[in-house]
């Protein structure tokens, strides 16, 4: 237990190896000396390892089938739409830690952790995720919080740049790799003002970037990447170490600064690595017959047009540089009250989806599988045919070899309800796990005869390899221990038990006494406080 | 501790409180969730701080942002 600071430092997708590598070529001193006289190991990971359920299980401390978020994009329940997920919906599902600590009197400093939009207004400051912020919109609580931020930083961003579509030649990574560095450099100024002007008992502050990097340029230190170049990586093989090195002079600047009795925790969401392919689960689920499209003129011409005119077209339009923006454009279309919506007019879509032909679909990338069943609007699968349908889906699947590469894609198809413990709500029916380098994707468009594609971008996180991510522990109430593994949804119970206060009830996880030193290990309902506290902020809010 | 006499509520206010408290594990009874109302209104009160003025989630950005990063295509 502690009576000081505890500070959670989160690094988006850094892989375990790429940490390691960096510590034994004497790059990273600060995390070594953090591995080496405090605790060491692994962050597992959820299923799969995408960011905004596994952020999602690491603020609530539960399952993903407990606080509903298990992807960027949500299903609605006995339905088939979709929207994006947002920290309104996680906490119209669950309570994320700040709030239980909010309730105890215990402030809070939140940077970063998606969903993270709007920011909560609990005691201390919350700044909010990269993904869920729209453009120009208030990011910040407080909100003079903000504009102190653009006042004392010209660049600052809430989010790490992408390459935009930009192409990956050795000039165009040079201008990114630069202007991304700026970037991040004016952020990490950014939290250590934070740091300094914020006396908060807690401090939980996640850096997006190497995820984004990674995903941009992880691939250049293998060069049996299809798309690796030579000359770009012998630039930049190494730029996610040169950015692990700022992370590195940024934990040497805190860990002189911090008190005795401050706990530091170190740790990634997950890992990342090369993608070579890409796989089109809806494809799939239409070529085996589980899904079906309509047999209306519009469709059966978009599917001719796919399948025979598409790659071409794609072709012809990213050599002249316009495929980006034009498609782009045409998704934007969507809903947009324009005259026209050219999204459901070019793309096969759920718009095309015969539900009630249809067993089996998807609604996001990554793996998950829904059943139609007879719950739904247009339901197909009665409870009697249900496992007999999972079962020939999960059959097929690990028996699907790529004709390319010659090997399996899917090294494993879990239950929903085992891969999310007493799953609620629209619960995936199945999550497939691909094997290494193999992503599952979700285009906008289907390609129903292709169901291999180039991957979007040349690294991700995806298979069981990059379940695992990073975990250090720092400071007098952390036991030497070396090679843990600690589940996402540990980490919230941990700090309540850290700071000796109950466990909120409700959280899955447990707390990890192995680790640290002992402090409150019971556990009581939060949940009227909780109500009392959102009562009275959005009566007030409305005064 | 301050007795407040001159606060007056209905019986049948009182005995939402009563059915409120109950609901709720961590309320001891009615008094205890009056008491932790009262103070959260008065923190809140207090801070005055403005609220932020969310806007939508705009699908077409995060939707941008998803395919920037590849998570869709």
């Amino acid at each position: 237990m502690t009576d000081g600071t505890v500070y959670v430092i989160g690094l988006d997708g850094v892989p375990p190896e790429l940490l390691s590598r960096g510590i034994e070529a004497g790059q990273l001193p600060t995390f070594a000396r953090l591995a080496d006289e405090g605790a060491r190991g692994t962050t597992k990971s959820t299923l799969p390892p995408i960011s905004m359920m596994a952020w999602s299980t690491f603020a609530t401390g539960q399952n993903p089938g407990n606080h509903g978020i298990f992807n960027f994009l949500l299903k609605e329940e006995n339905g088939y739409g979709t929207e994006f997920a947002t920290a309104d919906q996680l906490r119209a599902n669950a309570v994320p830690f700040w709030e239980h600590l909010d309730v105890q009197g215990v402030s809070t400093g939140v940077m970063n952790v998606m969903p993270g939009y709007p920011p909560p207004r609990t005691k201390g400051f919350h700044i909010s995720d990269h993904i869920t912020t729209p453009p120009g919109a208030p990011f910040a609580h407080p909100p003079a919080l903000a504009e102190e931020f653009q006042a004392a930083f010209d660049e600052f961003q809430i989010g790490p740049p992408t390459a935009e579509g930009g192409g990956m030649d050795r000039n165009e990574v040079d201008e990114y790799v630069e202007r991304f560095f700026a970037v991040e450099r004016d952020r990490i100024d950014a939290t250590k003002a934070l740091i300094e002007q914020w006396d908060c008992r807690v401090m939980l502050l996640v850096f997006s970037a190497p995820d984004v990097l990674l995903h941009e340029i992880g691939h250049l230190r293998d060069p049996d990447h299809p798309d690796y170049r030579q000359d770009v990586a012998k630039a930049h093989a190494d730029t996610p170490l040169d950015l692990l090195e700022e992370y590195d002079s940024f934990l040497e600047w805190l860990t002189d600064r911090m008190a005795n009795d401050d706990t530091l925790v170190v740790l990634s969401d997950h890992g990342h690595g090369p993608i070579y392919s890409a796989f089109n689960l809806n494809s799939w689920l239409h070529q085996e017959g589980f899904l079906s499209l309509k047999s209306t003129p519009l469709t059966l011409l978009k599917r001719v047009g796919y399948n025979h005119l598409f790659d071409t077209a794609k072709k012809g339009m990213k050599r002249l540089g316009l495929y980006h923006h034009i498609k782009r454009r045409v998704a934007r279309s969507s809903g947009d009250g324009g005259r026209i919506d050219w999204a459901r007019l070019l793309t096969i879509s759920q718009h095309d989806i015969d539900w009630v032909a249809t067993e089996a679909f998807t609604v996001a990338g990554d793996g998950q599988i829904y059943i139609n069943t007879i719950d739904h609007a247009d339901g197909t699968v009665s409870s009697a045919e249900y496992k007999q349908v999972r079962d020939s889906i999960r059959t097929a699947l690990l028996e699907l070899e790529d004709p390319v590469r010659e090997q399996s894609v899917i090294a494993a198809v879990e239950d929903g309800e085992d891969a999310y413990a007493d799953g609620q709500g629209p619960c995936p029916d199945l999550v497939c796990v691909p094997e290494q380098g193999y992503r599952l994707m979700f285009p906008q468009t289907m390609q129903t005869g292709q169901v291999f594609g180039e991957p979007q971008k040349p690294a991700s996180h995806t298979s069981a390899a990059e379940r695992d991510g990073v975990f250090i522990a720092w400071g007098d109430a952390v036991c030497d221990i070396d090679d843990v593994s600690v589940g996402l949804d540990e980490y919230a119970p941990t700090i309540f038990h850290l700071l000796d206060l109950p466990i909120p009830d409700v959280m899955d996880g447990t707390p990890r006494s192995d680790v640290f030193e002992c402090g409150d290990t019971s556990r009581e309902s939060y949940d009227g406080r909780v109500s009392v506290k959102r009562t009275v902020r959005s009566v007030v809010r409305s005064l | 501790m301050v007795i407040m006499p001159d606060i007056e509520i209905s019986d049948e206010l009182y005995s939402r409180y009563e059915r409120l408290a109950a609901k709720f594990d961590d309320f001891e009874n009615e008094t205890a969730l009056i008491q932790y109302l009262l103070e959260s209104a008065a923190d809140e009160l207090e801070r005055n701080v403005p609220a932020v003025q969310s806007d939508g989630i705009t699908n077409e950005a995060v939707k941008d942002r998803l395919e920037d990063l590849g998570y869709i295509e």
